[in-house]
């Protein structure tokens, strides 16, 4: 449509037409004619037929040696996109044409490039326009236009007014080898002013049916109803040779009326099939009304290829045809037939296809805050939504600031107070998957996963939940059904991200991923100064009397972060090794880290019930180390590390060496006091005083056993240490861990 | 890669490479003159470095050839052998030679039989046949022949020296599609000649008549039967009168060509017993060779691999015979075509499905680019469409 009364930019089309002109094998016949309505220009293309099919004067496609284009330059062009087309009897037999531009009497368009032409030729130009008119004409003649193998091209549909909401993946499913036909309910919209025909049909195919179905229309405005309609899908069995009958022609899809479909019908070998469908529906079906009710007819035609945008080999070819009472069906040769698109239903599958992301493991999440919501968001877009979402809290108006819900209406903040469970639960299962919530806490929460076994039971428990009692809860042993966890969070007002994988068999876990975490840190300037901060979060007020306790930061800030938390998880491996993923911002981007952690050695606390000594492989290596170096004698040294009571875990994560003035011996090792306690300081300093000294280890030339003397030692510690502390022996048979609880208050004694 | 057929410009000589659409790489008989290895002589293409351009390299950066056939060993199908080709153990291959190494030797059995007054070799012949003998004392020795060193026989030695080489040997009316010691899909050969012969027909077997004669068939993206190639060497016209006699009930089949390489450089006694220099258009064509070579399908390209074909009674090549190759051609709105013609780059057909699609040549010079280039400006870039 010309969009400026300006005269005709002649240049720019001479600068087109030699630019498409410019193709080695096309050649511009004659100068370009001008008119009122734009210009017209025709070139010759030489195909370059095969030696064979040029003597015979067309391709086995009808493709010819040298094919006619014409471009149609518009009165406004270059603002409006030319138009080309081929001469008017080039067989209409092909994927890629215009069908709905291309009636009889007129000239054949080819759909040369994919995607929007005006774009193309902006960001290309047009020699590259001509070199894709060859290359079509080209695949024309090699019948190669069926995406050069990659699958069977479906026909376009694109002049389809009425739409059908149809997951064809499902449909491909119910085909059998034998063939047959099934009858499904449909719900729609539809136009009340028709004749023979509802003159708009916007359709949800539904479950499988009987062809009794009710058929029923209900007004919900003066010229629409929703009605409760009925389809058939018929595909097709054996042909003559008893295999599979498969229909390898392709068709333009030009169904007009009852008399095509049943052509059409034949040629795709289900014309028996539908006609036995048809006696059911004029014997059976239960239409009410006199009017005619709209038919959903599917063609399942077996192709030789994978129908692209498919799973499998049926393509669907979908029409509405009038249904009358009592009349029946697809009798009247020249009734009416109408084209029906299809519009996919959103399925994981359709999602992981445009996303690109491969379908990822099951995967359940906790905590539904701003993080946590907009993980899941992302991973359900990719078709990998969670199994279920667990959290114990209701959306408050303050989460409209950055969660992936949203607040809907006129501001009546009332509807905006459910659970973030149920509420983000119910967004995630529009996206193809039935997602589960859970209202309630962490424990809870785990309670749910125990019973998920075998192939139900998630490989991931991702924690959004930013919250230390469930990180460390979760690590109790009684938790150790869980599946490996995987914790995101952010620090620094959301400038440092932080991914932590839990290793093969939760080893390592949560607080000994995050124990590693810290160790990294206290020898990170740069990571200290923003991890180990313990001003991390602020306290919002949010209404009378309520307040969160949450960071400052933009939604848009908080995005780029689980944007980029969200792909690491989609990418995760599985591998043994547990993981730390640091995203840091670096100016608008991130940059990112990536620390392995290997499992730790875990050696149960005697005198401790549930408690475990973690020593992380740094540590345990730098023991059996020092261990060598001191054959004949026992040697020791200062645990350095973090605990948690809420995980019964003592995690060490490095080593003092023994002071000086330390005392070896075949059957004792007593440590020094030289410097130690300055040492130990610096360590804390470094580390905001969240790594210290919790224990202390020593070696036996035989049996880790612990002697009365380190039982003694493990009481007097436990006598006067506030803290849990440990008492780590390696001997010969590995490593043993003793303590002892805080039994009674300290008495300012010292040992 | 699609198949390709190329026809190095070497005057009245053979030199053909074949690129099945598995990239293997067969070549037919090598015509590699003197001045063509003359950095200085701008007469005569360097119809080696051209070939070696066409040749992939393997892990040790030598160039190869899969398979190479030596249609006869007469100089003007085997010169330039010594000088470009690696022959011996391949474990003796001289480091940074740019020799190339002849995976597998396609030979006639006329390797096997000695010398003689009318079986003179020249030197290139005599190392072809002194290699064919020691890859075949070597299959012997191993019961196989080792890597890089195999040889296949292409018909029977009259003599019984065949007779032991049952896993090496290509009989007459055989097809073979292996290549290298493995199957190529996209390539077969029917073997036509040379026939077994009886003492009486001994003298009939000149060099020239001992010429391989087959019927490759290669296939083109999944097209199976893209091409057929035709190709005979010297073959005279008493080998093509028998393979008429030969083949006559399943000409079509055996004998039917999208591609043919004239026999002889386009000699007129590959058609005719008559001599055409001396009785001009007096000269008879033989019915029999002529039904044997003019089994064109529709669109056949005849290629007469000769320096130009001029209209005077010399032969080969003989403009009596591009005649008749004319006429045969006219049935199926065919085209014939000299290489000499074509300039001084090889003349190459793309197989298709269709069938061949001759390859367009590249502007010839500098000035002819930058004309092109005028003409035909191409993208310098495109900008990225930015996702909305």
């Amino acid at each position: 449509m010309a969009r400026a009364s300006k005269p005709l930019d002649r240049d720019a089309v001479l600068f087109a037409v030699r630019q498409f002109g410019s193709h080695p094998e096309i050649t511009l016949l004659g100068e370009p004619a001008f008119t009122a309505a734009g210009a017209v220009a025709r070139f010759d293309v030489d195909v370059r037929l095969g030696s064979r099919w040029r003597a015979r004067g067309e391709s086995p496609t009808g493709v010819m040696p040298y094919e006619s284009v014409q471009i149609d330059f518009p009165a406004d062009f270059p603002l409006s996109t030319p138009d080309l087309s081929l001469r008017q009897d080039f067989s209409r037999n092909h994927p890629h044409i215009q069908r709905w531009l291309t009636p009889d009497d007129k000239r054949v368009v080819p759909c040369v490039v994919d995607g929007d032409l005006s774009e193309f030729l902006a960001a290309a130009g047009y020699r590259a326009w001509a070199d894709q008119t060859w290359t079509w004409l080209d695949n024309a003649a090699h019948g190669r236009l069926m995406q050069g193998g990659r699958g069977w091209e479906p026909a376009r549909r694109d002049e389809a007014q009425e739409l059908l909401v149809v997951d064809q993946d499902r449909l491909s499913a119910l085909a059998t080898d034998g063939g047959g036909f099934q009858f499904f309910k449909t719900r729609y919209l539809g136009g009340l002013d028709r004749q023979t025909l509802t003159p708009r049909f916007e359709g949800e195919l539904g479950d499988a049916c009987t062809v009794k179905h009710e058929l029923r229309e209900r007004l919900v405005d003066p010229e629409w109803v929703i009605g409760d309609g009925l389809a058939v899908a018929v595909w097709p069995g054996p042909g003559p040779d008893k295999s599979p009958f498969v229909c390898d022609e392709y068709l333009p899809d030009d169904v007009r009326t009852v008399a095509d479909l049943w052509e059409r019908a034949r040629r795709y070998g289900v014309d028996a099939l539908l006609a036995a469908a048809q006696a059911l529906i004029n014997a059976r079906a239960a239409v009410r009304t006199g009017r005619p009710f709209p038919l959903i007819v599917i063609l399942l035609a077996r192709r030789p290829d994978i129908v692209l945008g498919t799973s499998g080999r049926l393509e669907a070819s979908t029409y509405l045809a009038p249904l009358y009472s009592p009349a029946g069906a697809l009798a009247a040769p020249d009734d009416e037939v109408r084209l029906v698109g299809h519009r996919k239903t959103i399925t994981e599958r359709l999602l992981r296809t445009l996303s690109g992301d491969p379908a990822a493991p099951r995967w359940v999440l906790l905590g539904c805050g701003s993080l946590g919501s907009k993980v899941a968001l992302h991973a359900a877009r990719s078709g990998n939504a969670p199994e279920r979402v667990g959290d114990n809290g209701r959306l408050l108006p303050h989460n409209a600031a950055r969660h992936a819900l949203y607040p809907e209406g006129s501001g009546l903040a009332a509807g905006w107070f459910s659970a973030k469970a149920e509420a983000l639960a119910e967004t995630l299962s529009g996206f193809g998957r039935e997602v589960k919530p859970v209202v309630g806490d962490h424990a809870d929460f785990a309670d749910t996963i125990k019973p998920m076994r075998g192939k139900s039971r998630p490989t991931w428990l991702v924690n959004t939940t930013a919250s230390l009692v469930a990180r460390e809860t979760l690590a109790r042993p009684a938790f150790a059904f869980l599946p490996r966890g995987v914790e995101m969070s952010l620090f620094a007002a959301g400038d440092i991200g932080y991914v932590g994988v839990e290793g093969a068999a939760r080893n390592p876990n949560a607080v000994e991923v995050i124990a590693s975490l810290y160790q990294q840190a206290a020898s990170d300037d740069h990571l200290r100064q923003r991890v180990l901060r313990a001003d991390q979060l602020t306290r919002v007020p949010t209404g009378q009397g309520c307040g969160s306790v949450t960071m400052v930061m933009s939604d848009a800030h908080l995005s780029v972060m689980a944007a980029a938390m969200a792909e690491l998880f989609a990418r995760l491996g599985g591998g043994d090794a547990g993981t730390i993923h640091l995203l840091r911002r670096d100016g608008p981007g991130l940059a990112h880290d990536q620390i392995e952690v290997d499992a730790f050695e875990r050696a149960p606390m005697e005198g401790m019930p549930g408690w475990t000594l973690s020593i992380s492989p740094a540590v345990r290596a730098k023991i059996l180390v020092q261990k060598a170096q001191y054959p004949k004698v026992e040697t020791g040294g200062v645990l350095v590390g973090w605990s948690s009571v809420l995980a019964q875990r003592i995690v060490v994560t490095d080593l003092v060496d023994a002071p000086i003035d330390s005392q070896r011996s075949p059957g004792l090792f007593v440590l020094g006091r030289k410097g130690l306690s300055d040492r130990l300081a610096a360590l804390a300093d470094s580390s905001g005083g969240l790594l210290t000294c919790v224990g202390t280890w020593h070696s036996h030339l035989g049996s880790a056993r612990p002697s009365d003397i380190d039982r003694g030692s493990a009481v007097l510690v436990g006598t006067c240490e506030t803290r849990p502390m440990g008492l780590l022996i390696v001997g010969a048979d590995g490593f043993r861990a003793i303590a002892h609880g805080p039994s009674r208050p300290r008495t300012g004694q010292t040992p | 890669m699609t198949a390709r057929v190329s026809f190095f410009p070497v005057g009245c000589g053979d030199m053909t490479l074949v690129r099945t659409d598995n990239s293997r790489n067969v070549l037919i008989d090598i015509n590699v003159r003197c001045a063509a290895d003359d950095p200085d002589d701008d007469d005569c293409p360097d119809v080696a470095r051209q070939l070696k351009d066409r040749l992939p390299t393997d892990s040790e950066g030598r160039r190869y050839v899969d398979a190479m056939m030596l249609s006869h060993p007469d100089a003007d199908h085997c010169r330039g052998l010594e000088t470009h080709f690696h022959l011996g153990p391949i474990t003796d291959y001289p480091k940074n030679s740019d020799k190339i190494v002849i995976r597998e030797m396609w030979s006639s059995p006329i390797v096997f039989r000695r010398a003689e007054k009318d079986h003179v070799l020249c030197d290139d012949a005599k190392a072809w046949a002194a290699e064919a003998r020691r890859r075949v004392k070597r299959y012997r020795e191993l019961g196989a022949c080792p890597d890089q060193e195999r040889i296949l026989i292409l018909g029977e030695d009259v003599d019984g020296k065949t007779d032991d080489l049952e896993a090496i040997l290509v009989k007459v009316d055989d097809t073979w599609s292996r290549i290298d010691g493995a199957e190529d899909g996209a390539f077969s050969a029917l073997l036509l000649a040379p026939m077994p012969v009886d003492d009486e027909e001994e003298e009939t077997l000149s060099k020239n008549n001992s010429s391989i004669v087959s019927r490759m068939i290669l296939s083109s993206g999944g097209t199976a039967d893209a091409c057929r190639f035709l190709s005979g060497g010297d073959a005279e016209v008493a080998i093509w009168e028998r393979l008429w006699t030969r083949n006559e009930e399943s000409a079509a089949e055996h004998l039917g060509y999208d591609l043919l390489q004239t026999p002889h450089h386009c000699s007129w006694h590959s058609l005719s017993w008559d001599s055409w220099s001396k009785l001009g258009e007096a000269v008879e064509v033989s019915e029999d060779a002529r039904s044997a070579l003019g089994q064109a399908r529709d669109g056949a390209v005849i290629v007469a691999s000769s320096k130009a074909i001029t209209d005077d009674d010399s032969d080969p090549p003989c403009i009596r015979a591009k005649r008749e190759y004319e006429d045969i051609l006219d049935a199926v709105d065919g085209s014939f075509i000299c290489v000499a013609d074509v300039g001084d780059d090889p003349l190459e057909y793309d197989v298709k499905p269709g069938g061949l699609e001759e390859v367009r040549k590249a502007a010839a010079s500098v000035a002819a680019a930058a004309a092109a280039a005028v003409a035909s400006p191409v993208i310098i870039g495109r900008q990225p469409l930015p996702h909305g």
